[in-house]
């Protein structure tokens, strides 16, 4: 607590921790207070998510068939590489967190960029992945031109892939820029063992893009 | 006050290096199996309760380590059960809905699709000519006999089974009963 201590003091004539805000009466209230809204978020995103798996599985249900055959088109290796990808991400930001738990700041930094490097590969894959989807008319809805013959309504299937592909990864652009955020306050030297709730409240964001994919990776392209 | 500056000096739990190597391990060894699975050849619905299976472990790991839920406050444990089991109730009963509604006619109101398969059978097998009175209890064994042998393709043989019987005791009771209910 030397570090972040403000040199100011409460009413209480306590040292007050310079990211201790006044309406909470310690940092400890303070960062549980956080991580619950954090999790309220999540259990909203989580219900979000399941509207879009319900549809898929209507779907499914409704077109066995179009399932098996649109399915052959997606890349089970590419969805390997990015779904290790992710996993990675996962590891180094869960080691950040660990890293401000420790107060070691060159650890937090280091595990941060690589969590960004892997949200950037992430994206790169899914690009080349959706300019293929683009060239054989694969696209969702009214859009759907595919050449190849699919049997049932193949439109429906990618219009299922591109919404929750899509959604995931505005969630994996949202994840980039909360984590250059935290990235830049690490390099300021905001986070120690005393105070580091951003970091973790960003790593359950994250961990929750990457549980969401642990789920669309079977579902989308290991149908057979 | 001693106790808030303790709480200020709350220790934070860290966990030991080899337990998120070896997370990271497991979660690359699920992936792994899943990916070979899926080229195997199972049967659809078994690849897909596999795949389920070896998807939840690995959200199981990842909330449960990664995301500390394991070592976390009780409240931020139940938010997650209570939108998790929000979810699986949303879809229980949709797809208990989707999964039926092949079963309902849905120009008859409420209609079970068996009686109209039973009633198709009749039509197609009319009874031999028989004097009035015979003919009712004829006409209902019959019935009865049509939604048997449909039971083994039927979601729900027993509710299949009763309406078939009950329009068996009178074929115009049925389709009154369904104009009646305001369908029409």
């Amino acid at each position: 607590m030397s570090s972040a201590t403000n040199a100011h003091d409460d009413a209480h004539g306590q040292a007050h921790h310079k990211f201790h805000q006044h309406h909470f009466l310690t940092m400890a209230q303070q960062a549980s207070s956080a991580k619950f809204g954090m999790w309220l978020f999540l259990g909203q995103e989580v219900l979000f998510f399941s509207g879009l798996f319900m549809a898929y599985f209507v779907f499914r249900a409704l077109y066995p068939e179009t399932w098996l055959h649109s399915a052959e088109y997606l890349s089970k290796t590419m969805g390997g590489i990015n779904t290790v990808v992710l996993l990675y991400s996962s590891l180094t930001m869960a080691l950040a967190v660990r890293s401000a738990q420790l107060s070691d700041k060159k650890g937090l930094i280091i595990n941060l960029i690589q969590t960004i490097v892997c949200a950037f590969i992430f994206m790169v894959v899914k690009y080349f992945e959706y300019s293929a989807k683009f060239d054989h008319g694969f696209l969702p809805g009214a859009l759907y031109h595919g050449h190849e013959f699919i049997p049932g309504r193949p439109e429906l299937f990618f219009t299922v892939y591109f919404t929750m592909t899509g959604l995931h990864g505005i969630h994996v652009v949202a994840g980039i820029g909360v984590l250059f955020w935290i990235l830049k306050r690490a390099i300021r030297g905001d986070f120690d063992s005393t105070y580091y709730i951003p970091v973790e409240n960003v790593g359950l964001y994250w961990h929750l893009v990457d549980l969401v994919w642990i789920f669309l990776f079977p579902l989308l392209y290991l149908v057979r | 006050m001693a106790n808030q500056a303790h709480e200020n000096h709350h220790e934070p739990h860290v966990l030991p290096l080899p337990v998120y190597y070896g997370i990271f391990g497991a979660l690359l060894g699920l992936t792994i199996l899943t990916y070979a699975v899926s080229f195997v050849g199972l049967p659809e619905s078994l690849a897909l309760g596999v795949a389920m299976l070896v998807a939840s472990t690995k959200a199981a790991l990842v909330a449960g380590v990664f995301m500390h839920l394991i070592w976390d406050e009780k409240l931020n444990i139940l938010v997650l059960a209570v939108s998790v089991l929000a979810m699986l109730l949303f879809f229980g009963v949709t797809l208990m809905d989707e999964m039926s509604r092949g079963l309902i006619l849905p120009e008859e109101g409420t209609l079970f699709k068996q009686n109209e398969d039973a009633a198709l059978k009749e039509a197609a097998n009319p009874p031999p000519a028989e004097p009035g009175a015979a003919q009712a209890g004829g006409k209902g064994a019959k019935l009865k006999a049509a939604a048997g042998s449909g039971e083994g393709s039927a979601a729900a043989p027993a509710a299949a089974a009763a309406p078939a019987a009950g329009s068996g005791e009178g074929s115009a009771a049925a389709p009154a009963a369904g104009s009646g209910s305001g369908s029409r």
